[in-house]
């Protein structure tokens, strides 16, 4: 068996991680439940269904809630199955309370709408979550796609005003097109500072 | 970040996604292991774990669930939560400043 980071950082300061360590094997197991009620489901082929928050960071503890959204992949529509209603009734907690949890979630607006108006603080939260703490309950192969085009995703389109720190010389902001500064240091003819 | 920075341009993107499968808690600790700072790193980390251990307390969850600004100071659980909190920013501190090659690149890429 593979001795994760956390168990070798152990080892080198002589700290023991008691607390976090049981909660990865909670989440570990809590998740395997989890996975063999939801696979009862019938579920559409672009559909995952993404435990976030503790579930995610593998520090599940006795208190958690279950926090998920049903994602598909794409554009909203308004039928989908799994229904965020179905899933709820297998899921032993409800979702948090502030409304970020417990949604049906289209990809697309997660992955094209950055920043500025179009992007309100839940859309970007959900986007934030699912990158870094989150884990497919089930659909795994539609997560891993979500994810991978949330980590390749691009600025703001024209028209919108956008401003980036890029390296070590200050800000460097356009009103025009924008494209990552690693794919296309030039705007206008007014290159990036760092390239 | 840090883990990019050992990469070129291409082969970013496949290490970003190997370092999202992993726990946060994996990829803090690797860093203090890459950067020979095991001692804070176990100090960090330890606070977070007590932190972790503290979350599993309903009683503790809920004292700080009804802490305001004006109680906070007399909260038992608000005090041990804080100072949880400021054990993990000195490891995370140290790890960032202290160390000589990730200082230079928390200098370019963490402070605006």
């Amino acid at each position: 068996m593979t001795v994760s980071a956390l168990e070798r950082l152990s080892e080198a300061s002589g700290r023991e991680f008691p607390n976090l360590l049981a909660a990865r094997e909670r989440t570990r197991l809590g998740l395997d439940r989890r996975r063999q009620s939801l696979s009862d489901l019938d579920a559409d082929a672009d559909v995952a269904i993404v435990l976030m928050g503790s579930w995610g960071r593998a520090e599940v503890t006795s208190e958690s809630d279950d926090d998920f959204m049903v994602l598909v992949r794409g554009v909203d529509r308004p039928e989908v199955r799994p229904s965020v209603e179905a899933v709820s009734k297998v899921l032993d907690k409800s979702p948090g309370t502030q409304g970020t949890f417990g949604q049906l979630v289209a990809s697309t607006p997660l992955i094209e709408r950055i920043g500025l108006e179009e992007d309100p603080n839940s859309n970007h939260t959900r986007r934030m979550l699912l990158l870094l703490e989150s884990v497919p309950a089930a659909g795994e192969a539609v997560h891993e796609a979500v994810r991978s085009a949330a980590k390749s995703t691009r600025a703001p389109r024209s028209g919108a005003f956008a401003t980036r720190s890029c390296g070590p010389r200050g800000r460097f902001s356009s009103r025009e097109v924008y494209s990552r500064c690693s794919s296309a240091p030039s705007i206008n003819g007014k290159r990036c500072p760092r390239h | 970040m840090f883990e990019c920075a050992k990469h070129q341009r291409e082969a970013m993107p496949e290490a970003l996604k190997a370092q999202m499968r992993l726990p946060p808690t994996d990829r803090i600790a690797q860093v203090f292991i890459d950067h020979v700072a095991a001692d804070s790193g176990g100090r960090a980390l330890g606070a977070y774990d007590d932190f972790v251990g503290l979350l599993d307390d309903s009683a503790f969850r809920m004292e700080l669930s009804e802490v305001t600004r004006a109680t906070a100071g007399a909260s038992d659980a608000f005090q041990e939560a804080a100072r949880l909190g400021k054990e993990l920013e000195r490891g995370l501190l140290a790890l960032l400043f202290e160390t000589n090659d990730l200082s230079k690149l928390a200098r370019e890429y963490v402070v605006f």
